[in-house]
């Protein structure tokens, strides 16, 4: 692919492809923003479960969230293309994440959602709200 | 001096670098085996190649680690990135400008 052809045609042919497939590779990111994103309200539905003696949702929290936390830290590292901003994208999800999570969770949560898993899940939508922008803008940024 | 390929950088117009940016400027860095395989080029010669791009401020070139295994990450700067926009734009000027026809002179 990369021989030694100099004639114009052929090196931007040769670039368009490379081009075309480096963004493919890098299709990764904005899948593992939505699935990062999607745990956070399955995630927040179990802390009323949980504090209603459901003895499930005590496992959820102890058992899967740590796999899950895994799975995504190993998909993360088997990596080897990264999309634009990457580094500024994990710092904003994490800050944003980080603080709207500890509102949510001491302030929101207990004075509006009470015992409603499907209010504490909106409010996990909220918290995850930068993975699904981020996501989608990486998406559109890759499939030019 | 108004013929676009006046304007054509030397330093990217080797194929295998021209090739390297080509990969690097769509994202924020790539990872070298991932790089050797999408360009089709052995480890030296990437190495070679990227030594080059890298001194000349075109690219960066990161060293670090997964678990144990050693990743050297290249990423291209923002000098980089114009230099490949310029020169893929002066191709592309070359490849639609008027071809003088060699049976006339």
């Amino acid at each position: 692919m990369t021989g030694e052809q100099h004639e114009p045609e052929d090196m931007i042919r040769d670039a368009d492809h490379i081009d075309r497939t480096i963004r493919r590779r890098a299709k990764w990111w904005p899948a593992f923003l939505l699935v990062f994103g999607l745990c956070w309200p399955a995630m927040m539905a179990l802390i009323p479960l949980m504090n209603g003696g459901h003895g499930w949702a005590g496992l959820g929290f102890a058992v899967l969230i740590p796999l899950f936390v895994l799975g995504m830290r190993r998909w993360d590292n088997r990596q080897t293309v990264m999309a634009p901003g990457d580094r500024a994208v994990r710092n904003q999800v994490m800050g944003w994440g980080a603080v709207s999570y500890l509102a949510v969770y001491f302030i929101i949560g207990p004075h509006y959602f009470g015992d409603s898993p499907a209010l504490w899940a909106l409010g996990g939508v909220f918290v995850a709200l930068p993975c699904f922008v981020h996501a989608v803008l990486a998406y559109r940024r890759l499939a030019q | 001096m108004t013929h676009p390929r006046h304007r054509l950088d030397d330093l990217i117009h080797v194929p295998v670098r021209f090739s390297i940016m080509a990969a690097l400027v769509p994202v924020d860095r790539v990872e070298f085996k991932t790089l050797r395989d999408v360009i089709e080029v052995s480890d030296s010669l990437l190495s070679k190649h990227m030594t080059v791009l890298a001194e000349a401020g075109y690219l960066t070139i990161t060293k670090g680690s997964v678990g144990r295994r050693p990743r050297t990450w290249l990423s291209a700067t923002d000098k980089g990135r114009k230099a490949f926009a310029d020169h893929y734009t002066t191709l592309g000027e070359i490849m639609n400008s008027p071809r003088v026809d060699q049976d006339a002179t």
